[in-house]
């Protein structure tokens, strides 16, 4: 078994782990990320939607490395990419939207607002906006995010604006907007970690409006994802090294109760090393995170860390109700986010539901992906796909997912990853209130079309029966962060109640979902926790 | 007087003639198509016979039929198909050698392709493969009562070959068809750029004809 040592071990490249350990190294804390995927071929290759979503050609296939899907207790897939994280140097970064919201003041104080909720496990976060706030805006400009303070009429607070301007408005961009504004709405482009213009601070380069952005690599080096934006300065610093293709299996502790390193596989050898540190950081997902602790358990118990036995509970994902129209417009592509509303972020008075939810338009899909979505065979089923193709446009709406102590990730009993290990199995169920909010936002999407004038309108009319259905590759959860040891897993600065120098930086530690999409909130988080680092650092007390 | 033409040597003859020939059709037949894609781990087995071959360009075009762009074959799917099966598509590995993609599918590939002939032969007496156009459709009408779901970007794996429902197994065949037609011609399919052009997907960088209809961007 290979050894080495290094001052904090991070597990996962992605956006957590990715910006934590820039941090660490620009404040010389000598840090290791594992990453069990490859850094992104250097060759700029256009892009190849086949290569890309069809065959995936950076994950392997569901059944190469399984994690089973339990809807209550019926299985609906025994093997699945559900929390399937890219298995890429740069994580989701490298391929996800890149839209990048600030949660709101009363996401984090949520049970405050709304109280409890029969069949939730709804609680406020241990800090406020007001806290991370900084963080958010440190977040921003170190990525690099492009969009235009003031017109989101939930905006939260602001202490300065760092924001690049926002992206050139478009075709579909313009319909919208106007449709929203006959509604009496009040549309915004979305805040997307985007380039709009070239970054000395990054180093990322300005957005060509190519559109291939949600799925792919940027071809132009324009979206913000870490391997661009983050690793460069971070290798900089000689603090920072990535190994790519290293799987951590388990993570090792001593007899004090500490953690004392991290057991990796190199995936194309199988050969087992370890590496040693002084603290550890977990950036793996909140699936393979949660996974990772159980596979570390001790003897009889569930997990590491796991007093509270809450490693695990509580998983959430975004319910993604999502509805197409074909316009007499036509659109080429832009697979990005553009116009977001949030005049219905809240519920209203009459709403039989407590979930926040973000209606935006959709990513448009490239060919393969668009002519798979329809049903069918035949002279109409081709000819739909050539009359619409470039006249289809979408809206959805990201609808919070209340945590649920049963929606859980446990050890599959049956399915095993490539070395055996047990796959993580999920098992997850809408509450009462995600389904009517989501139906309830499909009623919007509908209305925002027939303004725009659309003329093929296709909503439905309920959501999926389960989360393999409308996937979003948000996870939330499953070591929740507070500040009683007795109700959460880790404590306000993202760190392991049980065991002191192990600490948190992915999605994991999300007390409730919000209707947002995630990234930039684990990326101001784990800025955080990095200072609660290099402060212990500094202190010698790592 | 014996009749002049046709004995039983003439027909033995004959027979093995027309075996023959049907066996050097059937070798050019798979060469064409094999000639295509350079020789990977499948070890130069064409994987499904001819027949089976047949019957699945029978089957592509059922699924995608000439309309204003090429058939699926006619787009060059089944050379897709064959790059699929020769294990030569970008797929990434993980861990201790994954099986093969055409040890994979070759079996949901068979049992699809008993499925049509079993309809076919008891609502028409024949295999799918010698089918008329609307009869073909029609087996397909009673195989896919239920929903496709979307194969191509797979959240879900492929369920275990004794429990794929004949949806399941026309969803990953349609799947492939799809895929190859619409991919980059590199890949097989997708020939000349014509199903591109048939959905005016005209503005994609690696597309080389006129781009002077998109916007500035792409140019």
């Amino acid at each position: 078994m290979g050894k080495q040592s290094t001052d904090v071990v991070v597990v996962g490249s992605g956006a957590g782990g990715g910006t934590v350990a820039f941090r660490l190294a620009k404040a010389g804390v000598k840090v290791v990320v594992l990453e069990k995927g490859r850094p992104r071929p250097q060759e700029n290759t256009p892009e190849d939607e086949l290569a890309e979503l069809q065959l995936e050609r950076h994950r392997p296939f569901a059944e190469d490395d399984p994690t089973t899907v339990y809807s209550g207790n019926h299985q609906v897939a025994s093997a699945s990419r559900v929390g399937q994280a890219f298995y890429l140097a740069g994580g989701g970064t490298v391929r996800y939207t890149a839209t990048s919201w600030r949660l709101r003041p009363d996401d984090f104080r949520k049970r405050t607002k709304y109280g409890a909720v029969k069949g939730a496990n709804i609680i406020d976060w241990p800090i406020s906006y007001d806290e991370l706030e900084p963080y958010y805006t440190e977040a921003e400009l170190e990525i690099g995010v492009s969009g235009m303070p003031g017109v989101d009429p939930t905006e939260p607070r602001r202490s300065k604006n760092v924001l690049l301007p926002p992206l050139k408005e478009d075709g579909y961009q313009r319909i919208l907007s106007k449709a929203a504004q006959k509604l009496g709405w009040h549309p915004f482009p979305i805040p997307v970690a985007i380039h709009s213009q070239p970054s000395t601070r990054t180093g990322a380069a300005q957005c060509m409006q190519c559109g291939w952005c949600s799925g792919f690599p940027c071809l132009f080096r324009a979206k913000s994802s870490v391997d661009l934006v983050l690793f460069p300065r971070a290798a900089a610093t000689g603090n920072f090294t990535l190994l790519s293709n290293a799987y951590a299996t388990q993570l090792v502790t001593n007899a004090k109760g500490r953690v004392t390193g991290v057991e990796y596989l190199d995936v194309d050898t199988g050969e087992k090393n370890l590496i040693e540190a002084k603290a550890v950081v977990l950036a793996a997902s909140a699936i393979q995170t949660s996974r990772l602790l159980m596979l570390s358990a001790k003897s009889s118990a569930s997990a590491l860390a796991n007093s509270s036995g809450l490693v695990g509970r509580n998983m959430m994902f975004h319910i993604e109700a999502k509805g197409s129209a074909v316009f007499d417009e036509d659109f080429h592509p832009a697979f990005y986010k553009k116009v977001g509303i949030h005049d219905f972020y809240y519920p209203g008075a009459k709403d039989e539901f407590t979930n926040h939810r973000s209606i935006q338009s959709g990513s448009k899909a490239p060919p393969i992906s668009f002519a798979l979505s329809k049903n069918g065979f035949g002279a109409n089923f081709i000819q739909d796909i050539q009359n619409s193709f470039l006249k289809t446009q979408e809206i959805q709406c990201m609808v919070e997912d209340l945590p649920q102590l049963e929606n859980r990730v446990v050890l599959s009993t049956t399915a095993k990853d490539p070395w055996g290990l047990p796959a993580p199995e999920v098992h997850h169920k809408y509450h009462e209130h995600d389904r009517k909010a989501a139906i309830e936002s499909l009623g919007k999407i509908r209305m925002l079309f027939e303004a725009a004038g659309a003329k093929k309108i296709e909503v439905p009319e309920d959501i999926h029966t389960d989360i393999t259905g409308r996937y979003t590759w948000h996870l939330m959860g499953t070591a929740r962060m507070g500040n009683d040891p007795a109700t959460s897993v880790v404590n306000r600065d993202c760190q392991a109640h049980d065991v002191p120098n192990l600490f948190i930086a992915d999605g994991s530690v999300f007390c409730t979902s919000a209707g947002l999409n995630p990234t930039l909130t684990i990326q101001a988080l784990a800025l955080r926790t990095a200072d609660r680092l290099i402060k212990l650092s500094k202190e010698a007390r790592l | 007087m014996k009749k002049p033409g046709f004995n039983r040597r003439t027909f033995l003859i004959g027979g093995m003639a027309t075996s023959v020939v049907v066996i050097g059709l059937e070798w050019n037949w798979l060469k064409s198509l094999f000639d295509s894609v350079k020789p990977g781990p499948w070890n130069g087995l064409p994987v499904l016979s001819r027949s089976e071959w047949h019957t699945i360009s029978c089957f592509a075009d059922t699924v995608i039929p000439k309309t204003a762009g090429p058939s699926a074959t006619e787009s060059g799917v089944l050379q897709y198909l064959a790059k699929l099966f020769s294990d030569q598509l970008p797929v990434r590995r993980f861990g201790k050698a994954p099986v093969p993609l055409y040890a994979r599918y070759s079996t949901y590939y068979r049992k699809l392709i008993a499925r049509l002939d079993e309809i076919s032969k008891r609502e028409f007496g024949k295999a799918f493969y010698s089918l008329q156009a609307e009869e073909r459709d029609r087996v397909l009408q009673e195989l896919t009562t239920a929903t496709h779901g979307q194969v191509g970007y797979r959240i879900v794996g492929i369920p275990p070959i004794t429990e794929a429902s004949d949806s399941d197994l026309f969803s990953l065949v349609r799947g492939h068809i799809v895929q190859g037609y619409f991919a980059e011609p590199k890949y097989g399919g997708n020939r000349d750029y014509r199903a591109w052009e048939s959905i005016r997907h005209i503005c994609h960088f690696n597309y080389p004809k006129d781009k002077s209809s998109c916007p500035p961007h792409v140019m």
